[in-house]
């Protein structure tokens, strides 16, 4: 299964459009596919439009034309509960900021796209927990994420994405917040998923993560060149 | 449970000044709501009552006692009272053109004294003519009045024993009458002799402020009148021919009265309905507030893959958790509020009031609460959809 980008093209409206019809290009018709089985790095210069390119992909944002494919099948031909349903069984995707469910202990927030993939049933899943272990916050399950840091908020979004084994994993700086330590372990758990056939985009201005990818882009003036 | 639900309610606990704040609100919501129906539905019964227990067209009374209102005194307030005219006058009414039933009743109040179990108003009435109590006393008592026996009020005060001590006659009490709402809730109903025998009995202890023979008058004169004929030509003609008594039209009887319930629950109405629609503003500001501090947590189920129809149920089951607790409390509120309400408008303003049965009390104020919640419910409705729709757009602008 590829995911593949044909002709996306991005535009953010100056706020003078009205008075002159200007318009500056994001992303400037880019073709892409993120393949299965691989690691593919974004960097580029802070607003170029990296988190904007990951966000089209993973169908949270619409562009002004270019399509997404999905296999076959364009996403933009989904309804809205398909394209949830997409992305909460496909994809996994953790944003640039970290965001939990602050009324529920940590264990559930991970397992909240378990559970909402499963009809709603509330017990939780091994791999939330396997994931915890994994990224060394099970201490903290029953914690509130209030309580956490933001190392640790990072991992446990982190966490909530990779829990329903998606095809496709988004991760807009996954390394951001964690030390070196933590870095290795996140980077190791993303090259496992990989290694078993998932699909990653990350974002990420971080060198450490340069090792691990299979392939980099960079977009610049709202072009999309692979580097490496 | 499923997992909206478990959202529901960890939100829910987990922003407890906020569900308290919301919590209060809806609360006072309902007690408003149950409140303004009740009485609305209590002044309007109090009336239908009042109107049922009126039974006749016309109704002939003293006119000294007609300029004074002592009848309305003890028809809505419970207030004693007693009055008399010449029997002569009954005999010649009946004699008129038009009258298909007509009946005297008898009037008298036992006082606070020795004498007496308590102040409380007796009527008497004949069994042999009367339409207006029989019928009514029929549904409590299903067989003649005899002397000596007596039928009360639901308001009166039975002794133990269930003797009634009256000018010092011992009557006994065969039964409760159902509530009216009305001063008839504070009224003993005895037979035509009976009351002849204790207003001797109040002459001779010079406890009445009559002295009549009781054989020769009547307190009051109950008329229906006959299909085809105009009850108010008849009451102009005895209007016109006896000069000391007063024929009064049901409707009139009651007219000032029910002008002052309608203006009683017009009032009730508009104070509620300006209070509601000030306390949904009110809370539409705070759940709009609420909301747009809740837009990153939308988001993020978004990005999980949560529908917008699931983060509108998550939303609909908080509100439900939050109404139905304001539910109970409102109507258990409304309920004590209401008992205290109900005396002081018998008791202070003198308005008939009447609860209906409890099951339909609260299934009346249920429903109007439930009426007013679904309202409410529909009116924040466009503001949760609007948040949950722009909250994903709103935070990866924010981030990016």
């Amino acid at each position: 299964m590829h995911l593949t980008v044909t002709g996306l093209n991005m535009f953010f409206e100056n706020q003078i459009k009205s008075i002159t019809n200007e318009r500056t290009a994001i992303l400037n018709d880019i073709n892409f596919e993120l393949k299965q089985g691989c690691i593919t790095q974004i960097i580029g210069p802070s607003g170029c439009g990296k988190s904007t390119f990951l966000n089209i992909l993973c169908g949270l944002l619409k562009p002004k034309s270019g399509d997404i494919f999905y296999g076959n099948q364009s996403i933009y031909s989904l309804s809205d509960s398909q394209l949830a349903t997409l992305r909460n069984q496909k994809f996994g995707i953790s944003l640039q900021k970290n965001i939990g469910i602050g009324s529920i202990p940590v264990i559930d927030n991970v397992n909240l796209p378990y559970s909402y993939m499963h009809n709603g049933k509330t017990d939780t899943c091994d791999n939330s927990h396997h994931l915890l272990e994994l990224f060394g916050i099970s201490h903290l399950k029953n914690n509130l994420p209030g309580e956490l840091s933001g190392g640790e908020m990072r991992r446990m979004c982190l966490a909530r994405a990779l829990v329903n084994n998606p095809e496709f994993i988004f991760a807009d700086e996954p390394t951001s917040d964690l030390d070196c330590e933590n870095t290795d372990i996140v980077m190791t758990v993303l090259k496992n998923r990989a290694r078993n056939g998932a699909g990653i985009l990350i974002v990420s201005h971080d060198s450490a993560v340069y090792p691990y990818a299979d392939e980099t882009f960079t977009i610049n003036n709202g072009i999309l060149k692979q580097i490496n | 449970m499923n997992i909206l639900q478990k959202l529901s309610v960890a939100n829910t606990f987990h922003k407890s000044r906020r569900t308290v704040y919301l919590t209060a609100l809806t609360i006072f919501m309902c007690f408003l709501m149950f409140s303004g129906t009740t009485v609305v539905m209590g002044l309007h019964n109090g009336l239908k009552q009042l109107q049922n227990r009126l039974g006749a067209d016309i109704i002939v009374i003293p006119k000294k006692e007609a300029q004074k209102h002592s009848f309305e005194g003890i028809l809505y307030s419970g207030k004693t009272g007693y009055f008399y005219f010449n029997k002569n006058i009954f005999n010649e009414i009946s004699d008129m053109e038009g009258i298909n039933n007509i009946t005297a009743q008898y009037y008298l109040a036992s006082v606070g004294a020795d004498c007496c179990f308590t102040e409380v108003q007796l009527i008497g009435f004949d069994p042999d003519t009367d339409f207006i109590v029989k019928p009514w006393l029929q549904k409590n008592y299903n067989r003649q009045l005899l002397k000596g026996e007596v039928l009360s009020g639901s308001d009166v005060f039975i002794p133990d024993n269930g003797i009634l001590k009256i000018y010092n006659n011992d009557l006994k009490s065969v039964g409760i009458l159902e509530r009216t709402g009305t001063g008839l809730d504070s009224t003993v109903f005895v037979d035509m002799e009976t009351l002849k025998t204790l207003l001797r009995s109040s002459i001779d202890l010079g406890l009445n402020d009559y002295n009549v023979s009781p054989d020769d008058v009547v307190s009051s004169v109950m008329i229906k009148v006959k299909d085809g004929y105009s009850k108010f030509k008849l009451t102009k003609e005895i209007n016109k021919r006896f000069k000391e008594v007063k024929a009064i039209e049901n409707q009139d009887m009651i007219k000032g009265f029910a002008g002052k319930l309608d203006t009683a629950a017009i009032v009730v109405k508009i104070v509620v309905a300006v209070i509601w629609i000030m306390s949904l503003l009110v809370m539409h500001i705070y759940f709009s507030m609420s909301l747009n501090e809740r837009k990153k947590e939308f988001a993020v189920l978004k990005v999980l893959g949560f529908t917008n129809k699931s983060i509108y149920a998550m939303i609909l089951y908080e509100l439900l958790i939050i109404f139905s607790v304001s539910f109970v409390l409102g109507l258990l509120m409304s309920s004590v509020w209401g008992l205290q309400l109900k005396t002081y408008l018998e008791t202070r303003l003198e308005v008939p009031f009447m609860y209906e049965s409890f099951s339909s009390y609260i299934l009346h104020g249920g429903v109007a609460v439930a009426v007013s919640l679904l309202l409410s419910l529909i009116f924040l409705s466009g503001s949760f959809i609007r948040t949950v729709r722009m909250s994903l757009f709103s935070v990866l602008r924010e981030v990016d």
